[in-house]
């Protein structure tokens, strides 16, 4: 059954455009499969409330205890890892370098992928920055680092993201010009990687009130003027793109549970 | 609408997709139209609003002057005519710093390379050192930055530990290891020092070399070095996140938006402002439909009277939040227009409001 899905969606956008109602919801989707599915966030504070009125499986790995982890593995021993997470030298190379921390979180993850053959892992993952530098760095840390093992690591990283029945990348958007016009800068520079990563990539369209009249089966010469000047740069904009309806909830969990069924397409 | 008063500096905080960039051109706007000379510092801004300021794609930590007759702005009695716009760049303030110090060689390096590009994680400290140059420059009477994306930059300006320790005496015991100078008149101290180097910086670095390969130690360590040469800098920059938090000094404009579920949001720049309190800040919520659901008459249509409820409840709930846990809040409709151009133009007459 599971050989339908792929091991790793990465849900990416610019803030505020609902990818992490979209990362949910496709877990909850994945979840009512029958899929081993956890939900994984890239963000400083996640949301564990939310995590919890959802009833949402979670890896919650940790930046920084990834990093320990990562490094004990690396190293043979949690006593030496947990020593240099502690030195003011690796704290600041952590907080000088971003996507170092993400690379390593994302290396993690893949390492519990390759561990767990039926485990698929949804990332929350914000692009301002941190996804594309995560997805740069790791052929930039390749030219820095050269060798060590963080190298080989990198390397295996990128073998089992090149395999298309692996990863799925979904870019998030609102139905507005500048917010397409930046999913689409971002969709040609992860095109644009020389990684050999096969992204997989999706623009999927958020809070569409176009297709919200369509399934209620509302006439657009019943809407008022601001409604229909959103309709109308809809339909300027977007042409061949999943589309995902505005949803008439205002609690962020009647947002996801609502958005579940939706995500078949995105599966 | 509330009077802000002027300042030296104003700057805005805010997640991306909420306007920040574009209420931040607004206000340069209005100011400059108030007469006042105006430099906006901004990091990262669509590529969209770069064409119609007619800005350089590239980032290039270079003074543009955008004319106020491009927002279609008949010039008045008032003698401004223009405000200034700068896409910040890192890389750049790190070149002046370099040039300043005599560094530029070390400053060749990939890592600083990385380092400084978008971001490359020294976004929010190059912001501060850029505004205290142009400060200094005396050109402006108003400074406004509009901080780089996410909404950490409170938290960076609570959190300078982090570049104290960054320049901690854990990295003079690594260049003292390295013999590695660091002043001329170290050397003295240098053998003292080395006998008290616990054995334990060569392990450290032993094992760094296991994870990254010896190449990046090396390389590392000579970036450390260059940018400790250049801490005085750092450690200003410090000193100047003291007086941006000044109230006579600064005005603080935190932006939210109702375009989607942004209470938590809205909650996240409450706990931050919580640290971080002066009578001139403002929450701004961006977006607002008010002015267009009132007119909105869906009565006979049940399903659109669903609708406009949901929208009428949402904006509701972040109102009746930010009045409760704001002592100034500034809401700004909706510009219901594609172009970018009309949206600076709208937003900043509802600054003058």
């Amino acid at each position: 059954m599971k050989k339908n899905f792929q091991r790793l969606y990465i849900i990416t956008g610019k803030g505020g455009v609902g990818k992490t109602a979209v990362a949910m919801a496709l877990t909850r989707y994945l979840a009512s499969k029958g899929v081993d599915v956890f939900y994984n966030s890239f963000f400083q504070d996640p949301e564990r409330e939310l995590w919890k009125t959802l009833k949402l499986p979670t890896l919650d790995l940790n930046l920084l205890s990834s990093a320990e982890i990562y490094i004990a593995r690396k190293l043979n021993s949690k006593t030496i890892a947990s020593w240099i997470m502690k030195t003011h030298f690796f704290k600041s190379l952590f907080q000088m370098i971003p996507g170092l921390s993400h690379m390593i979180l994302l290396g993690h993850i893949i390492d519990e992928l390759e561990r767990n053959p039926d485990m698929v892992v949804v990332l929350d993952s914000p692009a301002s920055g941190h996804a594309l530098t995560m997805f740069e760095s790791s052929s930039n840390f390749k030219k820095i680092f050269r060798a060590g093992l963080i190298v080989k690591d990198i390397e295996r990283m990128h073998r089992f993201l090149a395999d298309k029945t692996h990863l799925k990348t979904h870019i998030i958007s609102l139905p507005t010009e500048l917010s397409m016009n930046e999913a689409r800068d971002l969709e040609r520079e992860l095109n644009a990687n020389e990684t050999g990563m096969n992204f997989n990539l999706n623009l999927i369209i958020n809070d569409s009130y176009l297709r919200y009249c369509k399934i209620h089966n509302v006439s657009e010469t019943l809407l008022p003027e601001f409604l229909k000047n959103k309709l109308d740069l809809e339909k300027a904009i977007v042409h061949e793109e999943v589309v995902i309806p505005h949803i008439d909830e205002n609690s962020q969990d009647a947002i996801i549970l609502k958005m579940i069924p939706l995500m078949e397409e995105l599966a | 609408m509330i009077q802000i008063p002027h300042k030296q500096v104003e700057i805005f905080c805010g997640t991306g997709g909420v306007g920040k960039t574009t209420l931040a051109t607004a206000r340069a706007l209005h100011l400059a139209k108030s007469n006042r000379k105006v430099l906006l510092i901004t990091i990262d801004p669509a590529k969209r609003l770069k064409q119609i300021l007619k800005l350089p794609d590239r980032d290039d930590g270079q003074i543009h002057s955008i004319p106020l007759s491009l927002f279609d702005e008949k010039n008045n009695e008032n003698s401004i005519d223009h405000f200034d716009a700068m896409l910040m760049s890192p890389g750049a303030t790190l070149g002046r710093i370099a040039k300043e110090k005599k560094l530029e060689a070390e400053f060749e390096s990939t890592i600083i390379k990385t380092l400084s590009r978008p971001y490359g994680g020294m976004n929010e400290i190059m912001s501060i050192i850029e505004v205290q140059y142009q400060l200094k420059q005396k050109n402006y009477d108003t400074i406004i930055l509009d901080t780089p994306p996410g909404k950490h930059f409170i938290d960076f300006l609570e959190s300078s530990e982090k570049i104290k320790n960054f320049f901690d005496k854990s990295f003079l015991e690594i260049f003292e290891y390295l013999g590695k100078s660091i002043n001329e008149d170290d050397h003295k101290k240098r053998n003292i020092l080395a006998k008290i180097i616990s054995s334990g910086v060569k392990k450290l670095l032993t094992y760094l070399e296991d994870v990254t390969g010896a190449d990046f130690v090396r390389e590392f360590i000579d970036a450390v070095l260059a940018l400790y040469k250049s801490r005085d800098s750092f450690l200003n920059a410090l000193d100047f996140q003291k007086e941006l938090k000044n109230e006579s000094f600064s005005n603080w404009f935190l932006v939210t938006s109702v375009e989607q579920q942004k209470i938590n949001e809205a909650q996240g720049l409450k706990d931050q402002a919580e640290n971080f309190i002066h009578n001139d800040l403002y929450l701004i919520i961006n977006k607002c439909l008010t002015p267009y659901l009132n007119e909105w008459k869906p009565e006979s249509e049940p399903v659109l009277l669903k609708l406009k409820e949901s929208m009428v409840t949402r904006e509701a709930i972040l109102t009746d939040f930010a009045s409760k846990n704001f002592r100034n809040v500034l809401k700004f409709h909706e510009i219901n227009n594609p172009s970018p151009l009309d949206h600076v133009v709208g937003l900043a007459l509802q600054f003058k409001a």
